[in-house]
């Protein structure tokens, strides 16, 4: 899902490399904001989550996964939690948050069918555990294979792909058209 | 969607998070903040002040001394006001608040330093806890204070201007600065207490700035004299376990909306 590898970056990230951080939000910043887009009220959320994300990456950055030298997974893992319960994210960030700069919430206004699928989503989202709306959101709107999506979320594969087994006859009916191409992949949910 | 982040809110991200590591670091200013707020939950009175500053002599370098200026004004209020202080004295840099809780109801909040940050007392806890601020926010402009509470919460609030002087760090010989912090970030050297029971200094990058934390030397303001050592706690990135109950209350504060009848 990435084609760069984070290694040596998220090596000196780690030792607090305030410039590595930077680099890393260049690179993965627009998949974390789409998705946070695709999963909050509006573009302020998503800019709150999006910010929240990187600056947890940073707090937690001695026990974050890298998946295939990759930090983008357990970003996205983190979007996704932190977007389904968004204000306790701004709690932690608040005083930060509330600094960003913001521009005009309109020019940003999605038409009628996107605010559609994205209530759709969330809804169905909201109705899952942490770990099994994280996986979802990896594995089906990410095209994360499922053994990364089980990596970046601290299970083992085996134990992701009987959930999301599970988890595929819940939502099947809620969210089959925001991902209407089959799979063809060997370990893809939607076929 | 093809969208990507606005311009602006997207550099001002990069640029918190490419200050890590530097004393321009809000984030990390922030998180050392969270970790005394998490400390402090549970006891009466969640007051904070300029972080770690209150807990060291009130006239170390870089300490903000404050001194009340001019007449007082009390208010009492059920959740969230403005109060109106008058107009600031030319020579006042601060705020002094006195917050009571009358009420066993939620979390009452004021703004602190330039209004990035805030002070809160958590009346659910104790319905006569109290919270000294010498920090708060003087009003932007105006004359009316904001003070923000759950909107069940029963408070009063004694509040006075104060000028803010806060004084220079040292420089030792060797260029390192030492001080304690302050809004304008941390000195090379900030006080703290060898396993010994001596007090003295320690290097910041090396005790607070550093996630692996061993034994540190303590030293005179010289940076060089070794006067003990000291093993700071382990876990200087903790996992901030705030309590439910309190985030709850802390979602609950409301702020006054201005209007020329909101000062009862």
């Amino acid at each position: 899902m990435n084609d760069q590898d984070d290694g040596p970056l998220w090596e000196r990230a780690q030792e607090n490399d305030g410039e590595a951080f930077a680099v890393l939000f260049d690179r993965h910043r627009a998949r974390v904001y789409r998705r946070a887009m695709s999963l909050t009220d509006g573009v302020h959320d998503a800019e709150d989550v999006t910010a929240a994300a990187f600056y947890e990456l940073w707090r937690k950055r001695k026990t974050v996964d890298v998946v295939s030298g990759s930090v983008l997974p357990w970003l996205l893992v983190t979007t996704v939690n932190l977007s389904r319960n968004h204000r306790r994210a701004a709690t932690r960030y608040r005083s930060l948050l509330q600094r960003l700069p913001r521009g005009d919430e309109l020019i940003h206004a999605r038409n009628d069918e996107q605010m559609e699928l994205r209530a759709r989503l969330t809804t169905s989202l909201a109705g899952l555990s942490p770990a099994d709306a994280a996986l979802v959101v990896l594995t089906s709107l990410e095209d994360m294979p499922v053994w990364q999506a089980a990596q970046a979320l601290g299970v083992k594969p085996a134990t992701a792909r009987v959930r999301l087994h599970r988890i595929r006859r819940r939502l099947r009916d809620d969210l089959h058209d925001l991902d209407p191409t089959p799979r063809t992949s060997p370990e893809g949910i939607y076929s | 969607m093809s969208h990507d982040m606005q311009p602006e809110t997207s550099a001002a991200i990069r640029m918190e998070l490419a200050a890590l590591g530097t004393r321009a670091s809000s984030l990390q200013r922030h998180q050392r903040r969270a970790r005394v707020t998490a400390s402090l939950v549970g006891v009466a009175a969640v007051a904070l002040t300029t972080s770690a500053a209150a807990l060291f002599v009130a006239n170390a370098p870089g300490a903000t001394v404050t001194s009340a200026l001019g007449t007082t004004t009390t208010a009492t209020h059920t959740g969230p006001a403005l109060v109106d202080i008058g107009a600031a004295p030319s020579t006042a840099g601060a705020v002094i608040i006195d917050v009571t809780c009358l009420n066993r109801v939620g979390v009452v909040q004021v703004p602190t330093d330039d209004g990035t940050s805030t002070s809160g007392i958590d009346c659910s806890v104790s319905d006569s806890g109290t919270m000294h601020v010498t920090d708060g926010q003087l009003p932007d402009g105006g004359t009316q204070f904001s003070v923000n509470a759950s909107p069940g919460t029963t408070w009063r609030a004694t509040l006075q201007y104060a000028s803010s002087v806060t004084s220079e760090w040292g420089v030792n010989a060797q260029g390192q600065t030492y001080g304690i912090e302050n809004r304008q970030g941390h000195p090379d050297l900030v006080p703290y207490t060898a396993d010994n029971g001596r007090k003295g200094w320690v290097l910041w990058e090396k005790t607070f700035g550093a996630d692996r934390v061993g034994t540190v030397d303590v030293y005179e303001t010289d940076g060089v004299t070794v006067i003990g050592r000291a093993t700071p706690p382990v876990g200087t990135l903790p996992e901030v376990p705030l309590d439910r109950g309190l985030i709850d209350d802390l979602e609950s504060v409301e702020t006054a909306v201005p209007s020329p009848s909101s000062t009862p």
